[in-house]
């Protein structure tokens, strides 16, 4: 049996599991809604053979926030918060997690992308602007390539589109490598501690998703907004090269910032992307104003 | 007939005028103070055999504004009007440039940086912020590596380390080539309606230089912002690696945001900046 250095156990990557708990007092004490456990607001919604949970807030122009990785929809609290005053915000449980049902041996990002697609059929959401955060980003980037109708902006936040040493840090990889054997054993042990068997199927999801290629990225129509800390999970490397190509894509780095930041400095980060919902999409390229300057064409 | 001449000379020229009128600033920079050449602020300082123009605006702890290539002070007048109520801040028009003279034939960043220690040193100044501008940037960063006493923190905005295409864009690599051969023509051929050995030294040093190591870099004691837009002159892989570098770094790519933020998106820039370096410096990391 290798000798695991998980500690503790229950952190898991993509997990908001630690800021929900340092997050708790200051978070949740202000806010008498129970988001993610909230009856006035949530429903359930037969899709794709699982009963998928959601709730919706606020009203106007519909914005969909999807969660991260092992998380819920109490991990979108600081963004619906922010984002119902202005809109419909429709948040969900992805499949597998929170009060979603798995009915599947192997979840994998596109198939969590397809729920979240028909969920907004049945909700009668034609189009929407999408936050998704880390894999809420990954799912945000496959529902612009593969339902590009449903998703009007996309702000994906600390998202990859592979699981390999260019995307992320060694340190990650080695965490991820142990996970899977690390809830398999758990599972053997009858240990109830925690949800395993979730983490079983994340862990292996981690383990061998994402594939998204880059021809993928080019066929998206929608405007993108990337972001990420600038001490993220993710390869800085990797954003830029996510960013390099989807063709209407902004980038936004954080400077100080970590994969952590929609809690940590949610006001900056969802201010950043209400920016980015509100206005019109443009880029706005050093060439053409030099060439301004300059009063000629650069080749 | 003299009347006629006169006629087509004034068309003429006011055609001229509007050809002329299409090259303009990409952003506004009228402010009520006429920084860059303001009397009150100005002074000149004789160092490294050139007159030396800078001015000086406000109280409190030294800042540093260095202007890019083909700038001068009023370049960064939104930087002067937002930080001189907040620090004592000192800019000067950079060798070549503004009312600084040239007085070299072979122009360097580190000939750069010298004049602007020694105008420190002069000023009874051991250290003080920086804030650089694409090339105020590069200048701001070798402050830091060969002059490590003199900078508190260091804000690079839209700098490159280096200069071939793995740092720079092509379109930019080509702009500095071709400016810098019509620059050369014109000399060759005696042309005065610019300064073109000023604009041939500009474009040279660009076209030739920084030639700065990640290991001269890793030298740097100071915190540092490096700061560029989303479509920057320099790449965002170039400025990711500079980060990277530097042992005490943050980054900011700013959405939608280009080489020319500080004066098309002053307030957002200015407020970042200030944050940065008002704020103890921290670098929290994802890992668990």
């Amino acid at each position: 049996m290798r000798n695991l250095t998980l500690k503790p156990p229950f952190l898991l990557l993509f997990s908001l599991i630690l800021i929900c708990l340092h997050g708790q007092e200051t978070s949740y004490a202000d806010s008498v809604i129970p988001y993610g456990n909230n009856p006035s607001a949530g429903h359930y919604a037969q899709v794709n053979g699982i009963k998928m949970y959601y709730e919706i807030y606020g009203q106007g122009e519909p914005v969909v926030c999807i969660h991260a990785g092992g998380g819920s929809v109490a991990d979108c609290t600081p963004q619906i918060k922010y984002f119902s005053q202005h809109y419909k915000v429709i948040a969900a449980d992805s499949r597998g997690q929170g009060k979603s049902e798995l009915n599947t041996d192997f979840l994998t990002y596109r198939q969590i992308a397809d729920d979240w697609a028909e969920l907004l059929n049945q909700l009668q959401v034609d189009s929407a602007c999408v936050e998704g955060y880390s894999d809420g980003g990954i799912i945000g980037l496959l529902l612009a390539v593969h339902h590009p109708a449903k998703v009007k902006k996309l702000a994906a936040m600390g998202a990859n589109i592979q699981s390999d040493t260019l995307a992320y840090y060694p340190w990650l990889l080695e965490f991820l490598e142990k996970l899977l054997p690390y809830a398999e054993t758990k599972i053997k042990e009858n240990d109830t501690t925690d949800n395993w068997q979730q983490y079983e199927k994340l862990a292996y999801m981690w383990k061998v998703n994402p594939i998204i290629s880059v021809e993928e990225l080019h066929k998206i129509k929608c405007p993108v907004l990337i972001l990420g800390g600038d001490r993220d999970v993710v390869r800085l490397e990797h954003l830029v090269h996510i960013y390099r190509n989807i063709p209407f894509a902004q980038l936004c780095i954080f400077p100080g910032e970590t994969h952590f930041i929609s809690w940590f400095d949610s006001v900056l980060y969802n201010s950043t992307i209400n920016k980015f919902f509100r206005e019109p999409f443009k880029i706005n390229d050093s060439k053409l104003l030099l060439e301004k300057w300059y009063g000629f064409e650069l080749k | 007939m003299k009347t006629k001449i006169l006629t087509g000379l004034i068309i003429g020229l006011t055609i001229l005028n509007l050809k002329c009128s299409i090259a303009q600033h990409p952003f506004n920079l009228d402010f009520k103070i006429p920084y860059g050449d303001n009397q009150e602020a100005g002074k000149y300082l004789n160092i490294n055999g050139i007159n030396l123009y800078y001015e000086t605006y406000g109280k409190g702890e030294p800042l540093l504004l260095i202007h890019g290539n083909g700038g001068s002070i009023i370049n960064m007048g939104y930087q002067i009007e937002y930080f001189s109520n907040k620090y004592k801040v000192i800019i000067p028009d950079c060798r070549g440039r503004g009312k600084s003279e040239l007085n070299t034939d072979s122009l360097t960043y580190e000939q750069i940086t010298s004049d602007l220690i020694m105008l420190l040193d002069t000023l009874g100044i051991d250290s003080c912020d920086v804030i650089g501008w694409s090339d105020g940037g590069i200048i701001g960063l070798l402050m830091g590596i060969n002059h490590p006493n003199k900078t508190k923190k260091i804000i690079a905005m839209g700098a490159n380390v280096w200069h071939d295409s793995t740092a720079l864009y092509p379109w930019v690599i080509e702009w500095i080539k071709t400016s810098k051969q019509e620059a050369a023509k014109m000399i060759s051929n005696h042309d005065t309606s610019k300064d073109w050995q000023v604009i041939y030294q500009r474009m040279a040093l660009m076209n030739d230089q920084p030639d700065i190591t990640l290991t001269d870099l890793h030298k740097i004691k100071s915190p540092v912002l490096i700061v560029a837009g989303d479509k920057d002159a320099i790449r965002e892989e170039h400025s990711v690696l500079i980060y990277q570098n530097i042992p005490k770094c943050q980054l900011w790519i700013i959405p939608g945001g280009t080489h020319f933020a500080p004066a098309v998106q002053p307030e957002l820039f200015n407020e970042k900046v200030y944050r940065f370096l008002r704020g103890p410096f921290s670098r929290p990391d994802s890992r668990f």
